[in-house]
């Protein structure tokens, strides 16, 4: 039988039960509009709702803020969304430890506040968003800009409970911050995008907040930007993040040359030294406080769905950043715009929907460059080829069966069929 | 776990298959197997049918390919300083050894990566990689011997992963031979590879999904400056609350280490001797690594620290000569503790950190209950205790107060928080206190990961999960000489 809102607030109650409505107006087309939301109040009701689509052999989406749904596969026939949003309690902080155990709808904002009253934060920093979850972030891996010095969630959860398909839960790692026993599924929750289980309870290592930071801002020419992000590498320099980008916000999409950013953080004689170093080094400059913060928040946005954009995420060796730049720029020309993270290797690249025809080609060139797709999505079609090519198929199809025997959970998009995206 | 009858198998066809593609490099004689009746784990022995030395993967491959052909179980090890029995063999096992996979297949100082192959000795790596001033940063202690291979099957650790992290945030991806003897790539040097996280899945599985034959290691840049500090202190609370203190002040030490009384005494009346106060009651290692300022910085706040929580001497090295010999008397103690008894159990547990001194505590009532010698060397950052006891393996009696203080002890880590295992892995020696850490339900999940990687449960069999019976009999099993189903043989 259908999951209608009608048929779902009968069984959970209206409190509980709303029409899907798209986080962001990009998402618009990605449900129906009358896909019901299913939003329990506690980690009990998700159990009961994940139980109730067994028994009835509906296809749910687990799902936080619903900001990151552009990254999932194909979402046709799904019955319900299962929201995880008001699971929205801090249930342990141990200031001393360093640790905290949230629940998966604890908001990115939230979480910074908590850590913060203790002098303490999360290493990795997503675009938080308007209200991003600590479990959407997880099972979406949204690392943020800073991941070269504060590493990323496989670093920074250190176990969780999850709920399964059939309604049964199970949990992994522990809450300290040293744990190697049994085998760690945390690894493979991160990034599944809710593929093989719903995050209920995350277990997080905390990092003492630094004392200072600060941005090291330049505009070069992109043929002397590698030779001086690897020069800044190989010196003493330690930053949280080496970023390369053009046209984002001010940067200006008539200018051709790249900005390079270099963000420091931590005690702040260092913080300064290594900034002075940073802007010497490059010709730049460090940016007032003002600056520093809306340049950072402007590019931590920076992939955010846009209807009239395709959204492309590259990877590839950490000093390939700039040649991937180049790519794209060569590409795609004008209105184009793309973010690296050298000493990374990660490539995002916005490009307009009206040159989606250059696509393939710019796929083709990128690869020949050392770069692969990492996730893709357009609010056009744009024929095949552009799905992420996950190593060791019948491994990763293995994990999805003993997760998901029924095939209730969303596939991700790297086990799907490939269609026209 | 299914395991296909080993004993129906032909076992000369299968060794005689074997010596075919490996001629001397297979090992049968008797003599040639005691070595490998057990790892660093020494309470539990069975001897291997045999132990292959394979020299590439396309070997290891066919070997393994050849144990599925004739249901043959086999064992992965490296150096075999594993301590939770990851590497024991099973009855009619056959051990695959890659000691003879010893090279580095690439370094790419750009890109900061290393390719090597699993019997590639840690140490060897840094040293190899010195000159690029680039370094591997995790460090066990027995990094002079332990392989690559071995590190990435425990996700092994060391005193400087309390800042650097552990094993697998240093691996980037991985060639693997499956238990069919299909070989995969996982990961590699590019980031974020689609699908599931496999390479992570992979790391700590203590052999049991597959043979990592060539591993793509992230290196780190040698930081600008090093500093090391010893402070002494006549009561182990006192060196407990200074860890705190400097955790809580925000300083982010690469190491911090704590040896009690009886390691200190044992250490200094060995070769390892390192000038520790032998009157302390423990001393408490703190290495800062990083830019030079901040290490500086760093320094003056954790000798302030150590000197307000009462510290009776601190102690910096001024020069590497010295920073070596301080790191000496920790690297060296479990050696050290081996002067003191015929064996030696290290022990690997993790309580919060908030918890260590009151666990402490009842850990050396634990070692007066059963009247054994019983000594802490430990990563105090990290709450990972390292309790060693001495004993005479000879003596079944010791042997059972031994085992029954062990547990006693990971039920204390486990009932404030903690957890059966910081870094030595679950192997045999943990294998039935599992259900103390896990639900029934979340021992199947694993299980059933497992076997989706090992469906015929040749590759290293009897670890990390028990049996599939009910927790009350895997519990009633724990005392027993040998964990396994295999026969012991005992010295």
């Amino acid at each position: 039988m259908k999951a209608d809102l009608e048929r779902l607030r009968s069984v959970f109650g209206a409190a509980s039960v709303e029409a899907w409505q798209p986080a962001l107006p990009a998402l618009a087309g990605v449900l129906p509009s009358a896909t019901p939301v299913l939003a329990p109040a506690s980690a009990a009701e998700v159990q009961e709702g994940l139980r109730f689509a067994a028994r009835e052999g509906l296809h749910v989406l687990p799902a936080g803020s619903m900001e990151h749904l552009h990254l999932a596969g194909s979402l046709r026939g799904v019955d319900f969304v299962l929201s995880t949003r008001r699971l929205d309690r801090i249930l342990e902080h141990e200031k001393v430890d360093f640790t905290l155990i949230a629940e998966a709808g604890v908001t990115l904002h939230t979480l910074a506040a908590q850590a913060g009253e203790a002098g303490q934060r999360l290493a990795p920093a997503p675009w938080p968003g308007r209200a991003a979850t600590v479990g959407g972030a997880c099972a979406a891996n949204r690392n943020g800009l800073g991941r070269l010095g504060r590493g990323t969630w496989r670093d920074a959860v250190l176990g969780c409970r999850v709920l399964h398909a059939d309604g049964g839960t199970t949990k992994t790692g522990g809450k300290v911050v040293k744990n190697v026993s049994g085998y760690d599924l945390a690894k493979i929750y991160l990034g599944s995008l809710g593929s093989l289980a719903l995050l209920c309870e995350i277990n997080l290592r905390l990092v003492p907040m630094p004392e200072r930071s600060a941005v090291v801002l330049a505009r070069v020419p992109m043929e002397r930007a590698r030779d001086l992000l690897v020069a800044a590498e190989r010196s003493s320099l330690r930053p949280q993040a080496f970023l390369a980008s053009f046209g984002i916000g001010t940067n200006a999409a008539e200018d051709k040359d790249l900005e390079l950013l270099a963000r420091f953080e931590g005690q702040a004689s260092v913080v300064e030294a290594q900034s002075r170093g940073c802007a010497a080094l490059w010709g730049g400059q460090i940016a007032g406080d003002a600056e520093a913060e809306a340049r950072w928040r402007s590019l931590m946005q920076f992939g955010t769905p846009d209807p009239g954009q395709v959204l492309l995420s590259l990877a590839g060796l950490p000093t390939a950043v700039v040649p991937a730049l180049d790519v794209v720029r060569s590409c795609c020309g004008d209105g184009v715009a793309a973010l690296g993270l050298h000493g990374v290797g990660t490539v995002a690249v916005q490009v307009p929907v009206e040159l989606s025809p250059r696509l393939p080609e710019l796929r083709d060139r990128l690869q020949a460059a050392g770069c692969t797709l990492r996730s893709f999505w357009s609010p056009v079609a744009v024929g095949q080829g552009f799905r992420p090519v996950p190593p060791a198929p019948a491994l990763q199809a293995g994990l999805k069966s003993v997760f998901d025997p029924s095939g209730l959970l969303p596939a991700p998009p790297w086990l799907e069929v490939e269609a026209a995206r | 776990m299914r395991r296909d009858a080993v004993m129906n198998a032909d076992t000369t066809a299968f060794l005689h298959e074997l010596h075919g593609h490996l001629g001397p490099r297979l090992h049968q004689r008797p003599e040639d197997l005691l070595v490998y009746e057990c790892d660093a784990l020494t309470l539990y022995k069975t001897r291997p049918l045999a132990v292959a030395f394979p020299e590439t993967t396309a070997e290891v491959a066919e070997i393994v390919r050849c144990c599925a052909r004739h249901g043959v179980p086999f064992v992965p090890r490296g150096a075999g300083t594993g301590l939770s029995g990851g590497a024991k063999p099973v009855e009619h096992c056959l051990i695959v050894e890659t000691s003879r996979m010893r090279r580095i297949l690439a370094i790419d100082v750009d890109n900061r990566y290393a390719v090597v192959q699993p019997g590639l000795v840690n140490l060897n790596l840094s040293q190899a990689v010195a000159s690029t001033g680039l370094a591997y940063a995790p460090d066990p202690s027995s990094q002079a011997s332990c392989t690559i291979g071995g590190n990435v099957a425990e996700n092994a650790g060391g005193p400087h992963c309390f800042k650097h992290g552990m094993t697998t945030r240093h691996i980037l991806g991985l060639e693997v031979v499956l238990p069919t003897g299909e070989v995969v790539q996982l990961g590699g040097p590019e980031p974020d590879a689609p699908g599931y996280d496999l390479v992570g899945l992979f790391v700590g599985s203590e052999g049991t999904l597959g043979i990592a034959t060539a591993i793509t290691v992230r290196l780190v840049p040698k930081p600008e400056s090093v500093r090391t500090l010893l402070a002494a202190y006549g009561r182990m609370g006192d060196a407990c609350a200074a860890v705190a203190d400097i955790v809580a002040a925000g300083v982010e030490p690469a190491a911090l280490e704590i040896l009690d009384h009886l390691t200190i005494e044992a250490v200094e009346s060995s070769v390892y001797a390192a000038g520790y106060p032998r009157e302390a009651d423990a001393v408490l290692l703190v290495e800062l690594d990083g830019p030079a300022l901040e290490v500086e910085a760093s320094a003056a706040r954790v000798g302030a620290i150590c000197r307000e929580r009462g510290a009776l001497a601190l102690e910096e090295a001024q020069q590497e000569s010295e920073r070596k010999r301080l790191w000496q008397g920790r690297k060296g103690a479990f050696g050290a503790m081996g002067r003191i008894d015929t064996d030696l159990l290290v022990m690997d547990g993790v309580v919060p950190r908030n918890k260590l001194q009151g666990v402490l505590e009842a850990i050396y009532r634990v070692r007066e209950k059963y009247g054994i010698t019983l000594a802490n060397v430990f990563h105090a950052g990290d709450g990972n205790l390292h309790p060693n006891i001495a004993f005479d393996g000879r003596d079944p009696e010791q042997v059972q107060r031994v085992l029954a203080a062990g547990e006693e002890i990971l039920r204390l880590c486990l009932e404030c928080g903690g957890a059966l295992s910081g870094e030595h892995g679950i192997g045999v020696e943990k294998r039935d206190l599992m259900p103390l850490m896990f639900d029934a339900a979340d021992l199947e999940l694993m299980r059933r990961v497992r076997d989706s990687w090992n469906p015929r449960g040749l590759c290293n069999p009897d670890k990390v999960l028990p049996a599939t019976k009910s927790c009350v009999e895997a519990r009633g099993r724990m005392l027993l000489p040998d964990p396994g189903d295999a026969p012991e043989v005992r010295r």
